[in-house]
């Protein structure tokens, strides 16, 4: 029963708070993006791309934060291609979407050979963020364990979350996203720019984004390699699509996954096959998807295209 | 006599507008990446092209990629014709593929039907898993691109499970050297020309891409498979089953789809092998979005995208610069295609008139 241990072990729970980070940083500036209606699949490629550059940043300035800055400003400067696109010059949103998944692809392994000569870069000398010593948590039994020893970003995950939501709920602003998603006309027809809320939910999920592709390449270990985000971004839209743009419910489906990539790794060591175990979280995000749309079963027969 | 002269329509004179700018904007951007790595770019171009038709063995080589590709573009674009997202080719050609390679040794047949068979075997798994983001969608309304997108991971490790378990034991190998044992020779595709790498898969793809061709040109599902993507609610008025058409259009583009991961199986690799394909399922929604969704376009697009293929892998080998590069420049090449040049260039005339008017007005007032 080493497995069901596994399930509740603080390693489990610590590594599921951890991974949370990246779903939680990307869904707190694409919720808004969600809310006001706006389908990105691009979100992978906003990632990636991101954490080269974040790596890149660290490696030229050996800091941290420089990383993430340079992570930060290569997310938002892709949304803005992408909004330029897909808003002013007509382009299809999701023929945009799968043409920057590539290049990012693309782009991201180019670089990694030509600048490190590999394709998957490690101890390149570029500085990863260090874990957290929180005096107050370190002393807390079982959660000491959970929540202490991380870094900055996974604290920032659930922070920015909670600060997405009293936007979103709470603020004139967060009520014309809101709008601009619901009914644009009407939105247009009581004064809100439906362009410019569009472009600040899209360049916020672009920052945001480049938070979240930060941590993939400079948590704790700074390294990169072909094709690291792994579908992340993706879930990052399946969670906004589950919570309807919802930052709480996000952030518990955020969670969710993040558990699920948790047992990945303490599964691992076990006498099982890991690609079982590699599959889990993308099942998990289908179970979910299917579960929340159990009851659309009824409106059965009128299927519309997308 | 009349005379002939060539002339352009409105339509004719934008689309061709927009694959000239956006070859030049896609040259212009690899010509400086090129330079930033400090090589000659001309030199490259003249590699890749030596790499595609330079000799017997690269024709060979642009003949073998023109294969998955016509496959993979074709299956795209049954699906994005009619508007249906199907974005799991990738995970679709992997299941396609691994059938192919158990289909390959497990099952012994005569030559030709051999590889037929595999064929038919992969085509119908990738048809399979087709069915799962469909009936998902129809049913309950999940949306097909986050399902087809999230199912293409699951594939590749479903894959992986299943050749450890057909190759049973053999366990913890590591990710790198998953593969089903060789397949028959009896279920190769014969080579096409001799010492070369291209075989008579051509003739499959080639045959797959004329078979849509006349599918959307002289029959009634073909046509309503057209109404549907043009306009889902006249198709509906006039009668079309939208439910039916969707279940069609996901089937045949999944069973097309596997067909390109079997074709790959027995014909290049001659064995399935995990992770096979690095983003052919993806090459296939470029190409088809380059082809205007017309299928003569797919296979002139899907010649040119094989040249490009092999050609890269002859540039990195002959220069310093690594293959990515075209991959990048293909995508690049397809998001400068996707914008919209008609309605830029109707807000430019619109934009021009105004300016105009504006002139006439300022000129009466000073008069």
């Amino acid at each position: 029963m080493e497995y069901i241990q596994a399930m509740y072990s603080t390693i489990t729970l610590s590594a599921t708070f951890r991974l949370s980070a990246p779903l939680l940083l990307g869904l707190a500036g694409y919720c808004f993006s969600n809310k006001a209606g706006i389908m990105n699949i691009a979100l992978e490629s906003f990632m990636m791309i991101s954490a080269f550059f974040a790596l890149l940043g660290s490696y030229l300035f050996h800091s941290a934060f420089i990383g993430a800055l340079f992570g930060v400003v290569a997310g938002t400067v892709l949304s803005f291609l992408y909004g330029v696109l897909v808003f002013h010059a007509g382009a299809n949103g999701l023929i945009t979407g799968v043409g920057f998944n590539l290049s990012g692809w693309g782009l991201t392994t180019m670089l990694l050979v030509a600048i490190f000569h590999t394709r998957g870069a490690t101890n390149v000398g570029a500085v990863s963020f260090s874990p957290i010593d929180v005096p107050i948590l370190r002393d807390i039994p079982y959660l000491g364990k959970i929540f202490n020893q991380q870094t900055i970003l996974v604290y920032l995950g659930p922070l920015l979350m909670l600060i997405a939501w009293v936007v979103m709920y709470k603020t004139p602003f967060g009520v014309r996203i809101r709008a601009v998603g619901l009914n644009r006309r009407a939105a247009e027809t009581a004064g809100v720019s439906v362009m410019k809320y569009s472009w600040i939910a899209m360049l916020l999920s672009g920052a945001c984004m480049g938070l979240s592709g930060t941590f993939i390449s400079l948590n704790s270990l700074a390294m990169f390699s072909e094709n690291m985000t792994g579908g992340r971004g993706f879930m990052v839209l399946a969670s906004a699509m589950v919570a309807g743009g919802n930052p709480l419910k996000a952030m518990l489906c955020g969670f969710i996954f993040a558990y699920c990539d948790a047992l990945t790794l303490t599964w691992s060591g076990f006498d099982v096959y890991s690609q079982v175990i590699s599959m889990l979280p993308y099942l998990a995000v289908l179970l979910v998807l299917f579960l929340t749309h159990l009851k659309n079963i009824k409106s059965f027969g009128r299927f519309e295209a997308s | 006599m009349k005379k002939l002269r060539f002339t352009l329509s409105e339509d004719g004179k934008i689309s061709l507008m927009k694959y000239g700018l956006s070859l030049v904007a896609t040259l212009a951007v690899g010509a400086v990446m090129i330079l930033l790595q400090g090589e000659n770019p001309a030199a490259a171009f003249v590699e890749i092209f030596r790499g595609a038709f330079g000799s017997r063995a690269a024709i060979g080589n642009t003949l073998h990629w023109a294969v998955p590709c016509m496959l993979v573009g074709s299956a795209a674009l049954v699906a994005f014709k009619s508007g249906v997202m199907n974005l799991g080719l990738e995970g679709q050609l992997y299941l396609g593929g691994f059938v192919a390679g158990c289909a390959g040794y497990m099952v012994s047949l005569p030559p030709v039907l051999h590889p037929l068979f595999c064929l038919l075997a992969g085509g119908l798994a990738g048809m399979l898993w087709a069915m799962l983001p469909a009936f998902l969608k129809l049913l309950f309304k999940v949306d097909e691109v986050i399902t087809t997108l999230l199912l293409n991971y699951v594939a590749i490790f479903f894959t992986e499970l299943l050749t450890l378990l057909v190759i049973s034991g053999a366990k913890a190998l590591g990710t790198n050297s998953i593969m089903t044992p060789l397949i028959h020779d009896s279920a190769k595709l014969t080579p096409l020309i001799p010492g070369t790498s291209a075989t008579t898969g051509i003739f499959v793809a080639v045959a797959v891409v004329l078979c849509v061709y006349l599918l959307y040109r002289y029959t009634l599902t073909g046509y309503e498979l057209k109404q549907v993507g043009e306009n889902l609610k006249f198709a509906r008025v006039g009668g079309v089953n939208a439910n039916k058409m969707f279940i069609i259009i996901f089937l045949v583009s999944g069973f097309i789809a596997g067909l390109c991961g079997s074709a790959e199986t027995i014909g290049v690799n001659n064995r399935f092998i995990s992770r096979f394909s690095s983003n052919l399922g993806w090459d296939g929604v470029m190409i088809t979005r380059v082809a205007s969704n017309s299928p003569l376009g797919v296979l002139v697009v899907s010649l040119i995208w094989a040249a490009f293929k092999a050609g890269a892998l002859h540039m990195e080998r002959t220069t310093t610069l690594n293959r990515y590069i075209i991959n990048l420049l293909q995508a690049l090449f397809v998001l400068f295609i996707s914008i919209d040049y008609g309605m830029l260039y109707r807000k430019y005339l619109g934009w021009r008139a105004r300016k105009k008017m504006v002139e006439e007005e300022a000129r009466k007032l000073e008069n």
